[in-house]
This record gives structure tokens, sequence and C-alpha cells, in this order.
């Protein structure tokens, strides 16, 4: 019985990585990048930051 | 500055958390090529996930079986292969035609997994390698962006190549091809040699004499860098940017890149003979004459004498130049220009001379929406990245404005050189898109002077001037957020578009198809393989097959029987042979393909699944190369006013060569579609013109689950009565 309940709560994280689930990763990715990329323009920004 | 009080409000333990911003600069550019690393390498994952590990189109196929041969047999074997499994009876001197940078590559990645104990079949790896080059290309294009720009641009260059379309096309997982690893060496040589001329270092310019091997070694492409490089430095000598250190850049890199280049039997001494490489050399003379000349000068220390000097010297060195090209190509020392380099610089040249080159459907020129499929809101950055490095002009960025150009011109003769101008188009992209998020960043973070202040100090008019243009601009920051989330949406769309192409246009094996059902469901259709194998198995070990040469590869990789014909295309008579045999009546046919002890002939055929990259549709083609090389095969024979056609109305001579009698035998009985009369073909929207076909010297062998592969046997010769 208790094993019963453990498959049915990991049944989810068991399944298959389809091409779906990486479409969505990959977009994720991407436009996190994206983020962290103008994060870094912002960052390099500083009137402070030795760089400039 | 709320964020700064809000931090220093923080307990202490928490705020010794608070980075310094070269900190926070390093984290950020750390993390974000992590994640562009990976990002390159598992957009590239769809084919696995929905298909399998499998080596997809057709020259791969060859890619593969020979990187098999190496890693089982050892480089030494390998380099002296006689391939008598192709081109029958002619062969193949394997190691001797062919850039073996590719299957080394992989022969290597292999044996050190397996050294690292990780028991990984060779397959795995030849699918996972073009990926894994892609992944290190954003790495390099970090490199370059930060060496023709800053940081910034190098970064944005980076994550735009990893998702670059154009790019991807070329290096999706399984794409096992010469150019998954030779974008790679590409950007590499090319950054090396910038790295060199920016530093005249001895050392880069020698690691890019290594790049140039390697990537000699990998694809026939690298005639796009021996032309480019000379064509570079041509130009900063004539803007009169010659320094030491372009000296030292491109003679290094040239000597060293040349002999390095002859070690692959390829290429061999085509750069001292062959025409396309004598730009090079040229450039490599020329540069000698403007040491020499900056010598003389030097020692002269006389403007008038040295005028002179410099009036003779010219003169001298193009009669002589100009003498040597003229002798060495009179006596054919120096081959004249390919076919093939023709084609590149002219498109209407292929279509008119070589039909084999303007046949194949990468070799068409390209359209615009396939530029905007490719490249998306690069082809806008594009323009402004090119008025951007205008603006800085420096030795880089003029080598990427030269590369950017030319690299966009080849791409509009042909389709598949996307993927060269792919690099570029990111790079100066990369500049326009950073130089304008480093603007907006900069105008947000500038603390705008308040107008009391300024009115305050205004003891000069000069700050009165400055205060009246802050004032004007009171919503600057605002603005300056608006744009910047305007940038930042373009960018994302760019992320979602280049996803959502590689998963629907660039992800297919294409050896094993996939349509929509009637309800909606995925249909495989895996006709291919199940004909390879049944060849496999059903064949005697010697058969010989024939078939047009689009299949040659796959059949000896994956059938293993020996073919007349493959995609090496290097025989044009060979495929003529082929093309005449198909398009002539069947006893014609019966004895070209005696002569040629083909035992069975293999036809792909789509008319009951609508498949349209067909033998019928090709089938124009055949007749084409046919005629090319045999005056008996007429195009107009097989056309009826001009129009091709297959149903009714069809020539007679259409309607019954070999390869219409192969491909629609006893498709008249069958039933396509419904509401439809026996032998609809699906592809041509027509009901088949002849469909009581018997056949005399062939009888059919196999036929696939969906018709799409067909093959048949040649019957032995008749007894002699």
């Amino acid at each position: 019985m208790s094993s019963d309940v453990t498959d049915i709560c990991f049944l989810p994280l068991l399944q298959m990585f389809d091409d779906q689930d990486l479409g969505f990763f990959a977009n994720f990715l991407g436009i996190f990048i994206f983020v962290l990329v103008i994060a870094y323009h912002f960052v390099m920004a500083d009137p402070k930051y030795e760089g400039n | 500055m709320a964020a700064a009080t809000a931090l220093d409000s923080l307990p202490a333990p928490l705020r010794s958390l608070r980075l310094k911003t070269k900190q926070q600069e390093l984290l950020l550019r750390v993390s974000a090529l992590a994640l562009i690393y990976v990002l390159a390498f598992v957009v590239r994952l769809f084919s696995v996930l929905r298909y399998e590990s499998m080596i997809h189109e057709f020259d791969p196929y060859f890619n593969y079986r020979t990187t098999l041969f190496l890693s089982d047999h050892g480089f030494s074997e390998f380099w002296n292969w006689f391939d008598f499994e192709s081109w029958y009876p002619l062969g193949r001197v394997v190691g001797g035609t062919l850039f073996p940078g590719l299957m080394v590559t992989a022969a290597l990645l292999h044996r050190l997994l397996r050294a690292l104990s990780l028991a990984v079949h060779i397959r795995e790896v030849c699918v996972l390698t073009a990926p894994f080059f892609a992944a290190n290309t954003t790495l390099v294009a970090y490199a370059f962006g930060r060496e023709i720009w800053d940081s910034g641009a190098g970064l944005v260059a980076a994550a735009l190549i990893a998702v670059c379309p154009g790019y991807i096309s070329r290096s999706v997982a399984g794409s096992y091809d010469n150019e998954g690893v030779a974008i790679f060496a590409l950007l590499l040589t090319f950054y090396l040699f910038v790295r060199a001329v920016n530093t005249g270092s001895l050392a880069w310019s020698l690691a890019s004499a290594f790049g140039y091997f390697y990537m000699v070694s990998a694809w026939g492409g690298y005639v796009f860098i021996i032309n480019l490089l000379p064509l570079y430095v041509l130009v900063l000598l004539v803007t009169g940017r010659y320094s030491q250190r372009l000296y030292v850049a491109y003679n290094s890199t040239y000597v060293l890149g040349m002999l390095l280049a002859m070690q692959i039997r390829f290429v061999g001494f085509q750069h001292v003979q062959s025409g396309e490489h004598m730009a090079a050399m040229g450039v490599f003379f020329l540069l000698q004459v403007f040491f020499f000349l900056d010598w003389v000068k030097y020692l002269l220390n006389d403007a008038k004498l040295f005028k002179s000097f410099l009036r003779i010297t010219l003169t001298c060195v193009i009669t002589v130049g100009t003498l040597a090209l003229g002798i060495g190509t009179a006596s054919g020392y120096i081959s004249p220009w390919t076919g093939r380099f023709y084609s590149l610089l002219d498109p209407t040249y292929a279509k008119d001379h070589i039909p084999i080159i303007a046949s194949v459907s990468e070799h068409q020129p390209t359209a615009w929406s396939s530029f905007m499929f490719d490249f998306h809101i690069l082809l806008f950055l594009f323009p402004a990245g090119l008025y951007f490095c205008f603006k800085r002009l420096s030795d880089a960025t003029i080598f990427i404005v030269m590369y950017g150009l030319t690299s966009m011109y080849f791409a509009g003769v042909m389709v598949r050189l996307i993927l060269v101008a792919a690099p570029a188009v990111c790079l100066i992209s990369a500049i326009a898109a950073s130089a304008t998020i480093k603007n907006l960043t900069t105008l947000i973070r500038t603390k705008s002077k308040s107008p009391q202040t300024v009115s305050g100090k205004s003891s000069g008019s000069k700050a009165a001037a400055k205060g009246a243009v802050d004032q004007s601009l009171p919503f600057q920051q605002n603005v300056a957020i608006a744009l910047l989330l305007g940038a930042f949406y373009l960018l994302s769309r760019y992320a979602v578009h280049c996803t959502w192409v590689t998963s629907e246009a660039y992800s297919s094996p294409s050896i094993v198809l996939a349509a929509r059902g009637h309800n909606g469901g995925r249909v495989i259709f895996d006709d291919y393989r199940e004909a390879y194998y049944w060849l496999r198995q059903n064949t005697p070990s010697d058969a010989k097959i024939m078939s047009w040469w689009d299949y040659g590869y796959q059949i000896t990789a994956m059938g293993n029987r020996t073919v007349i014909v493959d995609n090496n295309t290097w025989n044009n008579t060979h495929i003529a042979t082929v093309g005449r045999a198909m398009s002539s009546y069947e006893d014609e046919a019966y004895e070209i393909m005696q002569s040629l002890d083909v035992n069975y002939v293999l036809v792909v055929f789509g008319g009951v699944t609508g498949y349209s990259s067909d033998d019928i549709n090709k089938f124009l083609w055949m007749v084409r190369i046919g005629g090319g090389v045999f005056p008996v095969i007429k195009e107009p024979d097989y056309l009826v006013n001009g129009e091709y056609r297959v149903d009714k109305g069809a020539a007679p001579k259409m309607l019954n060569c070999l390869m219409y009698k192969l491909c629609y035998y006893r498709f008249g009985e069958l039933t396509t579609e419904y509401g439809k009369p026996p032998g609809y073909d699906r592809v041509r929207g027509v009901e088949i013109g002849n469909k009581d076909i018997k056949l005399e010297y062939l009888e059919e062998a196999f036929t696939t689950s969906n018709w799409i592969v067909r093959i048949y046997k040649v019957k032995p010769p008749k007894n002699r009565s």
C-alpha cells in the first residue's frame, strides 16, 4: 500500500522528459539568459565600476 | 538608492553577502555563459527526444560509416582505405577524397569517453558531436565579441549564436556532417587571427594557423577563409593601416597554415597550384613588398628619391606578378577556378553549366522568407551593427564588417551558406544590441542633476546650457526603461522563435518521416530503414544496387551493399549513366544495367503517402544530367508543351521510361484517397496515365509498408536459343 502511494506521488517526476518539455525548458532558458544579459549591462553601467 | 538603504538596514552577516560591482559582473558573466552553453546543447536535442538517437539525412551516413571504420581499424587503415562498395566498378579512394577532421574528432571523443570508463557506442558520440561543438562555438563567439567590441557584446553574441536557426539547421543532434565542427573551426580561426592582428603576437598567429589546419581538415569551406584573410589584409593596406602586427600575423598564419593544410591528402598542393588559393599567395608577396618599401623609406630618408624608387619597384612587382600568373595559368601549373567557385560568385552559373550542383535544393538562391526564418530580428539588427562598427572603426571591426558583408552575399547565392553568414550576423547584431542596451542602462543609472542645483551654480554660460538640456528631458529615465523593456521583449521573441523553428523545421531526421494523421496524432513512416534492412538481410552480400545518387550513402551504410553512384558525385559520367538508364525504355535500360552488373534497382516513391521528395519529382534532373553526357536523352521528350506531367496527357516516353514503370508498377490497382479513382498520385494530385504496367526485364522484389521505397530485382539474361 505504502509503495503504491509513493508511486503515485513520484509519478509526475518519473515521467519521460519529452520534446514538449524541452520546448518549454529552451524557451524559459532563452528568456532567462537575456534577462541575465541585460542585468549584466546594468551592472556594467554602474558609474562606480572600476572598468568604466 | 532605496535598495542600498534596504541593504544597509540588514543584519551584519547578511550585509557581508553583498557583492562588489566587479564580483557581480563576474558572477553574471560566468552564469550567463554557463547557461548559454547548456542552452546551445539542449536546444539541439529535439530530434533525439521525438524520434531516437539516430544519424540524419544523407551525407552523415557516409561520415558515420567512415568513423566506424576509423574506430575499428585505426587511422593508418582508414587513411589508406579503398572502398569497393561504392562507385562500382570504379571504387573510391576514401582516405584521399574526404576531409577527415570530423571523423578523427568523433573517434578521439569516443576514445576519451572509453578511457573515462564511459561505455558509449560510437553512434551516440556521432549524434552528439554537432551539439557539443555548437556549445563550444558560443564560447568562441563570446571571446570574439569581446575582442572586437566589449564583453557585453561578446555575451550577447554568444546568446544569439546559441539559438540562431541558421546555425542550428546544420548542427542538431544526429546531423553528423562536416559543418557541425567546421563552423566552430571557422570562428576560432577568425578569432585567433583578429587577436593576432590586434596584438602582433607570434603565439596567437601560430594558434590561428592551427585553427586553420583544423578547418581545412574538416570542411571544403576553408576556401572562404583563405580568400577572406587576404582580402582583409588588402583592405588594411589600401586604407593605410599597415603595421608590423599585421605583417607578423598574416605571414605566420599563412605560411604555417599552408604547410599544415598540405598534410590533408584531399587538399594536397592546392595552396600553391590552384587559382582559388592564389589571392592568399599574392597578398603574401605584396606584404613582403610593403615591408621592403618601409625599410627602404627608413634608409633613404628622402621623399623624392623614395618616390622614384617606389615607382620602379611597383612597376617591376606588377610585371613579375602578372607574368608569373600568366605563365603558371598557361602552362597548366596553376589550375583555373573550379565550377563550384564560379557558382558561388555567380548565382546563375550552376544552372547553365553544372546541373548536378543546381539539382540540389540547398544550392538554390535564398528567398527572403528564408532569411527571415533563419535570422529573425538579426536581420534588422545587422545593419544597425554595421553602423556601430563604422562609427568605431578599428582593425577588428573592419574584419567583422568584411566577414559579414561577404558572407551575406554568399548566403544570398546559396541557401546552404546562410550557415557561414550566421556567426557574422550574430556578432554584428550583438554589437548593435549590446551598444543599445549599454546606452539605455547608462541613462537609467546616471543620476539626473536637479535643476535647482544647476541654476544655483549658473556661473558660466556652458553650465546653464547643460542645465537646460537636463531640464528638457524630464522623462529620460522612464523612456529609457520603456525602451529597455522593448529591447528585452524583442530578444525574448527571438529566443521563442528560435526554439519554435528548431522544433518544427530543423529537427526532422528525414530518414524517418513524420506526418499528422486524420485524428491529429503523429504518424511515423520508417520505410527507408525498412528497405535498407531488407537489402541487408535478403540480398547476396556482393549484390550491386542501382539507385539515384541521393540514396547511395544510406544504402552502403545501412544496407551494407555495393552501389553504383553515391552522394560524393565526383564522377559526372557515371551519374549520367544511371540517369540515362532511369530515363530510357526498359530494354535499353536493361543493357546499361547489365554492363554495370546491377542486381537490384531501388526507387523512392511518394504517390501513396504524399511524400514529395521522391524520384518522380527528381526525375527531370536525372534527364538533364543524363542528357548532359548522352545527347540521346532529350528533355523535351519527357514534357508536353514544356509541362511535366504523369497523367494521361503525359509524353509517351515519360509513360514508358524505366523510372515511371518502377514507381507506378501495380499502383493503378491501389486506391490511395477516399473519393478518388485507383492510381491517384497524392503528390502530383492526378490519376496516373499508365495503369497497366508490365515489366519484362525486372521483377518486384520488395515494397515497403507505405510504398515509399520500392526494390526490383534485375532478371538474369535469357538462355540463348
